[in-house]
């Protein structure tokens, strides 16, 4: 359910983190463990533009059925 | 590799919910999840950078190409001023709706023309989709269906209708001919939806939508609108239920737009708005788990799309510039053109005449160039917002009528943001076939994916 709090870079405070330096000991023993990271892009191939749409009437079979 | 200084690449971090941290690059929508308890700096540097290093022109150019190069797809006809019906919240001004101008048939096929010939010419004979919207079109059946019949070859055609002046036959008609019909109901309750959309006399219109939607009996290109209010918000998660039970594929929970100052009272709080949205997105999710058929919640789909494909998104409300004078405009009932039908009679967005103009030419007028030059970069505190290509800041025609000036952040900016953050959420869960067509999501393909 929805809770408010005080959020980060969005409407909120923006403050950067940004790397300084770590050591070749640490990238090893960070390779070494299970990938816990998500990151991903999909595209609809069936699509105008590759994946353009419009409005709410879409123009491909696919293309309308994700609505 | 570094990022966040020089010709690095920049990453925000935000938080979403107890268990993950976002990270994302705003301007290309590159993002990642971490779990919280990673050493954030790490993860970063050994597993996100190297997969951004390798798909980040791609998206670079994808994002540009997508927000400034997409062309016409969606032709809006308010072909007719009139409507059957007053309700207090239309985004018409209300002595347009009480004018009687209506395109004769020869005008609207001379416009149909001009459609098929601008494509033909400019979008590689791509076919335009042609949706005949506001007053209410169905107060000129005959002709639009003449429409359809004559241009269904060259033209697809959707219809957004109050859905009280249906027949059964009409729907027969609908179906047979593949047209996109939205419709709208405002709330499970009679009482509710009456005091939201009623005739000119006070009359309601529940029972003949209600008919209307059951006749359509799972047509998968039915969509039905909520107009979400302050009178019926906490009412969400029972018109999804509602809706689920009559069998329709998709519904679109719209909060309602200021742009006429009728409408503003209406408006619903924000923080109802966030609790009563996801409660009704949950009470779908609990649905199709319950009973193996879903409903969509489009709006809230588009911006899941927006987050996992972003070029695949289909309202073009949730990007900027928006879709209107991009991808869509809207033609009044004399021919005169808009950017969208939200800027129906607002003076300065008058971009010509579709009977003494080219479409080439309005689409180059100066209130169409100025609508597609709203981007949020623009806008104080979205082109800082790490959402602000997710979200694009609506409604412009809306923000101007309210402020003046579109300039200016969405008067829901709190719920697009929590939105957002849900829709990540929901995404780290990987929970995301109760929420788009599992079918068509099935059929997306990986651009990218870390480990790959």
């Amino acid at each position: 359910m929805y809770y408010k709090k005080i959020h980060l870079n969005t409407d909120c405070p923006k403050i950067a983190i940004m790397s300084t330096n770590i050591s070749e000991k640490g990238v090893k023993e960070e390779n070494e463990e299970k990938q816990s990271v998500m990151a991903y892009r999909l595209k609809c191939p069936t699509a105008a533009n590759g994946g353009l749409s419009h409005y709410m009437f879409g123009e491909s079979p696919a293309d309308k059925a994700l609505f | 590799m570094h990022y966040n200084t020089g010709h690095h690449p920049h990453l925000t971090v935000c938080d979403i919910d107890g268990e993950s941290l976002l990270v994302i690059d705003p301007d290309t929508v590159f993002w990642a999840l971490v779990p919280r308890g990673e050493d954030i700096n790490s993860k970063i540097r050994q597993e996100i950078l190297p997969l951004y290093d390798r798909v980040k022109r791609e998206c670079e150019e994808e994002m540009q190409v997508f927000r400034f190069k997409s062309s016409l797809a969606v032709i809006y006809m308010n072909s007719v001023s009139r409507c059957n019906l007053n309700c207090s919240y239309c985004y018409i001004p209300q002595e347009l709706r009480r004018s009687h101008q209506q395109l004769k048939k020869e005008q609207l096929f001379v416009i149909l023309t001009k459609a098929c010939e601008y494509a033909e010419e400019n979008e590689g004979g791509r076919k335009l989709t042609i949706v005949f919207h506001g007053s209410e079109p169905l107060l000129m059946k005959e002709e639009i269906f003449d429409a359809v019949e004559e241009f269904e070859d060259k033209l697809y055609f959707g219809i957004q209708t109050n859905g009280t002046l249906f027949k059964e036959e009409d729907v027969d008609f609908i179906k047979k001919h593949g047209v996109s019909v939205g419709t709208t109901l405002d709330s499970p309750y009679p009482e509710v939806h009456n005091s939201l959309r009623k005739t000119w006399s006070g009359e309601g219109t529940f029972e003949d939508i209600v008919e209307a939607i059951e006749w359509f009996d799972g047509y998968q290109r039915l969509n039905v609108v909520t107009t979400v209010t302050n009178q019926n918000v906490a009412q969400l998660p029972e018109m999804v239920s509602f809706l689920h039970d009559r069998r329709v594929p998709s519904v679109l929970l719209n909060p309602v737009r200021g742009t006429q100052e009728s409408a503003r009272h209406l408006m619903p709080d924000n923080k109802a708005l966030i609790k009563y949205f996801i409660g009704a997105l949950e009470r779908a999710e609990e649905l199709t788990r319950e009973t193996g058929r879903q409903i969509i919640v489009g709006n809230f789909a588009n911006i899941l799309v927006g987050i996992i494909a972003p070029t695949a998104r289909k309202l073009m409300c949730d990007i900027s510039p928006c879709g209107g004078g991009r991808c869509f405009l809207a033609i009044g009932a004399k021919g005169d053109v808009f950017p969208c039908g939200e800027f129906i009679g607002i003076k300065e967005y008058y971009g010509g005449n579709i009977f003494r103009d080219s479409i080439s030419d309005i689409m180059d007028s100066e209130p169409f160039r100025m609508v597609r030059g709203r981007i949020v970069e623009k806008i104080e505190p979205c082109n800082a917002c790490a959402f602000r290509n997710i979200c694009g800041a609506p409604c412009p025609a809306e923000i101007h009528s309210m402020q003046g000036n579109f300039c200016n952040p969405s008067p829901y900016c709190e719920f697009y943001e929590e939105l957002i953050r849900f829709a990540f959420r929901i995404i780290a869960r990987d929970k995301l076939r109760y929420y788009l067509n599992e079918d068509a999501l099935n059929g997306l393909e990986y651009k990218y994916r870390l480990g790959e």
